[in-house]
């Protein structure tokens, strides 16, 4: 089958934990699940942890695991699963030996290039937003949405978010807005629609969930309720922890990940008590404190360490990881947000992270720049080249060529060269040209590269349309909701 | 007077791209290429020392290659400077070696002088090295001499520096990482006890560069180059400190490239297979200016070779492919080397660093800063120079701000105070002598 989606299978492998180290903070975040507890703001999830013989606090709200249980339960998360696209062509077989990078979510401006000024996103930006990430091959799926619908009713934002993404985009689509039960029946019901009923959604999932927890050590109820409505219907969904180092997690990164274990694990174990053997993942963005503001970095190195071991954690239970990933803090596509992605790229790729969000956005994930996007999709080809190591054979040694070629020889006019140089990795948006060229041709980098593409999609590129009925459809769930949520 | 040491971090983590057999592989099919010279070639590499001392004026300015910590150099020796208030480079001055040198002594992450960083037009490589022993007493390794009467006069100006001949083996303040056309200068080097790098042709010719070619292809060839070179500073000079030079301009790859930095990372593998410290290109971009392009090349090759390992990435402050020196450049490169050193230095799992009692103590919802665990360790948790954390309308209030203006701002800062620890009239006036002397 052609595939429109250019995920990365990497071959390095970078193991920021040794084998005793995962074990030691593996067992740190069994003694906390079990002495401490994790809040679940939930009756709902209460019961089911109730059920299966965590022991519940109702007042507190408060559930400790035994350790057995989280063992066992975390063993029946499935190790592999597909995210399915609309466009079949679109789908992710999630199996541990492959990186799909999302764009960045949750925006809530839009960086207009052409003027340099911000505006506040609307539904007609999360549909251009999910039209653009449909023309990008190496970003696999639509995560968010990129910036979020501002100009709808609140209560009911997720549905129309999900309702221009849907339009606009064939990839996987991964809700990170829908919270709350109602919302969530109401986002599987326009998936469905897509789909054509809730078993052909169940058989091709073109929907999941991430659902941020509430750190340290806790998670929140609608977040909850909203991920076992998916697995209620076999989508995968996640909780993505992120505590910062000296505020809401230890100022030592070991102990930072065993916050952010416990509350991941927690979250899955929930899912997999309720539904066994639903698609689930753990997720993270964890950082460190910014010692001179108190707030969010928005990129450090204790980030990508963090990522790097909270995927080796994962992986440890057999489970995916949806690792935050680029999402720099800079306010424009420059040098800061050059280092902050390229850098979190490579560690969430040596790491093996299943899936990596993402792209496009500026500013600690507020400010979509489509020429950002752009850019670095570009970081990723280069991550994708460098993790595809080095292939040794005969062939790719090529003893006689070099003996046949000599000290003094050229190599450009061999059939060995031919053959092979087609392979060598080529930018889109870096400029090689000589100094003079450059100057000549007016200073062109890689911004300037990156605005001529990204302008190039937003005018010309069409995604491949729903079905008029299916458009009215959920032009017809959303306006229910509309009503049905007023005020909830 | 006080000088501040470098900063350097242990790397813990070992990022490889060849597996054992592959690695194995490149190995036996570099010592296949040297033919029947091949298994002494591989022999003298074992015997080499496994850690070089690269000596500063003082203590603190000493590196140490092989100690399983990653070092910066810069890059150089630049033709041409691009000016500090901006605008387009123009050839580089003796007064703007000066500043270079300055710069690179003045910042911590710098631990080597490699070029030296600049290349004064008209003046010759003893002058330009006159120069850079008086504005710097950190390390300076040379990457352009090529003739043996250099050498030799390169050795009496360091033997002058160091003080002694004897002294000089102790804390050699020069070294020279070159191709095959300074086999000769380099064996000068050796036999005096100043570390040496040199990459050779399996029959003692350069690599050509400008090729394309498989990077396995790639890697044989430049493996084969180092150990030939090895062998012949080995047989001249036994025991005599000898780096592997990991430089992908030399193995015909494009600066900058990925395939640059997938190179670097098998060389330092390779390295590794024979014993012997490593030196990597690392920043070489070939952007012309200290942007988001010189960032990403820069990053990506200094991230990969220090996680797989490499003792000194050099590069740092240079534009256009190593043809252009920048201020600004060098500082961004610095932050790029901290930032990586940090991550190179992994994450520490024990009693202390996993904070089971703060955890227990802080609870569901509270929070760590009041702790007194946080307040021990927060002081360890990196913090930048460059970037910048405020807040969207603080930024555009601050004039848009970014790390280049910050950078400047280091710049000008480190320029106006910064004091070099003095030569001392009589080692100035005795380099001065020889250079006179040497006229070349």
């Amino acid at each position: 089958m052609t595939t429109r989606i250019n995920p990365i299978a990497p071959r390095l492998k970078w193991d920021v934990l040794a084998p005793s180290e995962l074990e030691r903070i593996h067992e740190a975040t069994l003694e906390i699940m079990e002495d401490v507890g994790i809040r679940f703001p939930s009756d709902k999830a209460l019961t089911v942890l109730e059920q299966n013989g965590c022991v519940v606090d109702r007042a507190t709200q408060v559930a400790k695991f035994p350790r057995a249980l989280v063992i066992e339960a975390a063993a029946r998360a499935p190790r592999e699963y597909v995210l399915a696209g609309r466009d079949p062509a679109a789908d992710m077989l999630i199996d541990g030996k492959h990186c799909y990078l999302s764009n960045d979510g949750s925006g809530v401006f839009v960086f207009d290039h052409k003027n340099g000024e911000k505006r506040p996103s609307t539904k007609n930006d999360a549909a251009t937003s999910a039209r653009f990430v449909d023309a990008l091959p190496n970003i696999s799926y639509y995560w968010g949405p990129v910036v979020t619908s501002q100009d709808v009713p609140p209560t009911t934002k997720a549905l129309h978010d999900a309702e221009a993404v849907f339009t606009n985009t064939s990839k996987h689509f991964q809700t990170v807005t829908t919270v709350g039960e109602r919302p969530a029946r109401y986002i599987v019901e326009m998936a469905a629609a897509i789909a054509g009923g809730l078993d052909k959604l169940r058989e091709r999932p073109i929907l999941s969930f991430m659902q941020c927890a509430v750190d340290p050590l806790g998670h929140d109820g609608p977040n909850l309720e909203a991920n076992l409505v998916a697995a209620e219907h076999g989508l995968a969904s996640g909780f993505m922890p992120m505590p910062l180092a000296a505020g809401t997690g230890p100022a030592t990164l070991a102990g930072n990940l065993v916050v952010q274990n416990a509350e991941a694990l927690s979250g899955v174990v929930l899912l997999q008590l309720a539904f066994p053997g639903t698609p689930c993942f753990f997720a993270g963005a964890p950082s460190v404190i910014d010692l001179k503001t108190g707030g969010y970095t928005g990129g450090s190195p204790e980030d990508y360490l963090l990522a790097a071991a909270s995927t080796q954690l994962a992986h440890f239970y057999g489970i995916p990881m949806a690792m935050g990933t680029m999402a720099t803090g800079a306010k424009e596509p420059g040098w800061q947000a050059a280092i902050d992605d390229s850098l979190s790229t490579f560690a969430s790729v040596m790491s093996s992270a299943d899936m990596m969000n993402g792209a496009g956005l500026l500013n600690g994930s507020k400010i979509l720049s489509y020429p950002h996007m752009v850019m670095e999709t570009e970081i990723y080809s280069i991550v994708q080249k460098v993790a595809g190591g080095i292939e040794v054979t005969d062939e790719t040694l090529a003893l006689d060529v070099i003996r046949k070629v000599g000290p003094n020889g050229t190599y450009l006019a061999e059939k060995h060269t031919r053959a092979h140089m087609k392979e060598i990795w080529r930018p889109n948006v870096w400029d090689r040209t000589p100094y003079d060229t450059w100057l000549r041709e007016g200073k062109k980098g890689a911004l300037h590269k990156a605005t001529e593409i990204a302008d190039d999609i937003l005018e010309n590129y069409r995604s491949d349309p729903l079905p008029e009925d299916v458009v009215s459809e959920l032009r017809a769930i959303v306006d229910r909701a509309d009503k049905e949520l007023a005020g909830v | 007077m006080p000088v501040s040491p470098i900063i350097t971090s242990p790397t813990r983590l070992a990022l490889k791209i060849l597996g054992d057999d592959d690695l194995r592989r490149v190995h036996a099919a570099a010592l296949a290429l040297l033919g029947a010279d091949g298994a002494a070639a591989e022999k003298s590499a074992r015997l080499a020392p496994d850690t070089v001392v690269l000596g500063g004026r003082v203590f603190e300015h000493h590196t140490v290659l092989g100690a399983r910590h990653c070092w910066l150099g810069t890059g150089g020796p630049a033709p041409r400077v691009r000016p500090r208030e901006g605008g387009d480079p123009r050839p580089a001055t003796a007064a703007d070696l000066d500043e270079a040198c300055r710069l690179a002594d003045a910042l911590p992450e710098v631990a080597v002088l490699c070029g030296p960083p600049v290349r004064a037009a008209g003046e010759t490589l003893p002058a330009d090295l006159a120069r850079c022993f008086a504005a710097t007493s950190k390390h300076v390794q040379l990457t352009t001499l090529q003739s043996v009467e250099e050498a030799r006069t390169v050795l009496r100006m360091a033997i002058a520096v160091a003080g002694s001949e004897v002294e000089l083996r102790g804390r050699p303040p020069v070294s020279l990482c070159a191709a095959a056309d300074a086999l000769g200068a380099a064996s000068v080097f050796a036999r005096a006890g100043l570390p040496v790098g040199v990459v050779a042709a399996p029959n003692g010719r350069a690599a050509g560069a400008g090729d394309q070619v498989d990077l396995a292809t790639a890697l044989v060839r430049h493996h084969a180059g180092v150990l030939a070179a090895c062998a012949a500073i080995q047989a001249t000079a036994p025991g005599a400190a000898f780096f592997y030079v990991a430089d992908p301009a030399l193995a015909g790859l494009a600066a900058g490239s990925p395939e640059a930095a997938m190179f670097q990372i098998a060389a330092t593998q390779l390295a590794a297979v024979v014993g012997l410290p490593v030196s990597v290109a690392g920043m070489t971009t070939g952007s012309h200016e200290p942007d988001w392009q010189a960032c990403t090349q820069n990053a990506f090759a200094a991230l990969s070779t220090m996680a797989a390992g490499a003792d000194l990435t050099a590069g740092a402050g240079t534009l256009g492919g190593g043809s252009v020196f920048s201020a600004q450049q060098l500082v961004m490169d610095a932050e790029i080397y901290s930032w990586n050193a940090r991550i190179v230095a992994g994450v520490m799992v024990d009693e202390e660093t996993i904070a089971l009692e703060a955890i227990r103590q802080v609870g569901i919802g509270g929070n760590f800063l009041g702790q007194r665990h946080t307040r021990k360790h927060m002081k360890d948790i990196w913090r930048p120079r460059l970037l910048d954390r405020s807040m969207w309308d603080a930024w555009v209030a601050s004039g848009r701000q970014g790390a280049y203006d910050k950078a400047s701002a280091l710049v000008d800062e480190h320029l106006a105070e910064h004091e070099v620890l003095p030569l001392g009239d009589q080692v100035t006036e005795k380099l001065a002598c020889i250079v006179a002397e040497a006229g070349l």
